[in-house]
């Protein structure tokens, strides 16, 4: 039962993958409104703070979406049950 | 008295409703009668109204199969929208020479093909008014009977022009998208500089101000050739101004008029307000720009926008005490 669970897991690892960084890429809208909201409030320190953690999370995403890409298109090659 | 009135063409498009490509006779005579944009003495005066566009070069209309029918000559092309969001999109009206160097930005036509394919008479969304080169779109609504009636009915004699704009929007209620105000070809406004002048109906009963009238009517009758024309109203704007400036002082010298310190105060308010609006609106565009910025991770081009909203706020924080002031009076 855990192992044909495991197998699903392992089936859907690459859609997993895409919903974090679609909801990392929610993350940046939010940020986008929240920066909005730190101008309207004078808050230049937590302005910068937000494009320090933009620049983290693009970077993340970058990283997933190359992940994905370099195992997605020989995933099938590679792991045989 | 000058209003602005439709070409002959114009009130021609002006009866097919969007969509129409012919309609009866019959149909397009008893409409023009219905519109009120020409002022019919007899059922036969449209008929040759129509019969007189029907003969001219370039006609939107034309006799279809049978006698009966008329229908629109105008054909689709790409230069007619091109031009219709042209003037859609600037919301003014627009003469040739200003819509022709547009396209020619926009496509690649040549300056003489957009001459020859772009006849503007042919299309029902476009309109002209009499003594105006200028195009319009035949959906704008001419709003000088409304002003005319805002302004007799709150006794305003002169506007600034700066003020127009908000005057029409938030006093008399006319959002300009939908409206045109034409006071240039009306001869109840005079334009003179930056003021506009509405004759107040009430007071051409006096006596030195109906002389005036008297004469600006006399000498505009005289002009036959309409460029001139306008010319000539916007000199005797001037005349019009300066009497009236100079029956002003008068009065005021013999008692303070209190309806000239109104008309001043009101105007100074409106000015003020719309001083607000325009930092609000930047205030709006600021947020849009820190977004951009804050894509860009530009942080220094935030920190000056910053520094900008910190000044537009004790810009705005000073306006308003000075419209409280206003208020106190």
């Amino acid at each position: 039962m855990n192992e044909t669970e495991a197998i699903i897991k392992l089936e859907h690892r690459f859609d997993l993958l895409r919903e974090v960084v679609a909801s990392y890429r929610i993350r940046l809208e939010h940020m986008e409104a929240e920066v909005v909201q730190w101008f309207a409030a004078n808050q230049l320190s937590e302005i910068s703070r937000c494009i320090q953690e933009k620049q983290k999370i693009m970077l993340r995403i970058e990283k997933l979406e190359k992940f994905i890409k370099k195992w997605e298109a020989n995933a099938e090659l590679t792991i045989e049950h | 008295m000058r209003r602005p009135t439709y070409t002959p063409a114009s009130i021609i498009k002006k009866v097919f409703r969007p969509g129409e490509r012919s309609l009866p006779k019959t149909e397009v005579c008893l409409r023009i009668e219905e519109s009120g944009l020409f002022t019919a003495q007899s059922p036969e005066d449209s008929e040759r109204l129509l019969n007189a566009v029907l003969n001219m070069e370039h006609s939107p209309v034309r006799i279809g199969r049978s006698e009966a029918i008329i229908e629109l000559t105008h054909q689709s092309h790409q230069l007619f929208d091109l031009a219709y969001r042209f003037l859609r999109l600037s919301n003014m009206p627009k003469a040739m020479e200003q819509i022709v160097p547009e396209l020619r930005r926009q496509t690649q036509f040549s300056w003489n093909q957009i001459n020859r394919l772009l006849i503007l008479q042919r299309d029902p969304r476009f309109v002209q008014f009499e003594s105006d080169k200028r195009w319009y779109l035949a959906d704008w609504k001419v709003a000088n009977d409304t002003v005319a009636q805002f302004m007799q009915e709150h006794q305003i004699s002169e506007i600034s022009t700066r003020s127009l704009p908000y005057f029409l929007d938030q006093e008399v209620g006319l959002p300009a998208e939908a409206h045109l105000f034409l006071p240039e070809l009306d001869e109840r406004f005079r334009l003179d500089g930056d003021t506009l002048l509405f004759v107040l109906p009430e007071k051409t009963a006096q006596g030195g101000q109906e002389e005036l009238v008297q004469e600006t009517n006399d000498s505009t009758v005289e002009l036959v050739q309409p460029n001139e024309q306008q010319v000539a109203v916007s000199s005797h704007a001037e005349v019009a101004a300066t009497f009236q400036t100079m029956e002003h002082s008068s009065k005021e010298e013999i008692t303070m008029n209190g309806n000239q310190m109104q008309t001043t105060y009101t105007e100074v308010h409106q000015l003020m307000r719309q001083a607000l609006e325009r930092l609000e609106a930047r205030h709006q565009q600021m947020a849009q720009e820190v977004i951009s910025f804050f894509q860009q991770s530009d942080m220094q081009s935030i920190e000056i926008l910053m520094k900008e909203k910190h000044k537009n706020e004790q810009v705005a924080l000073g306006i308003q005490q000075v419209l409280a002031t206003i208020e106190q009076q």
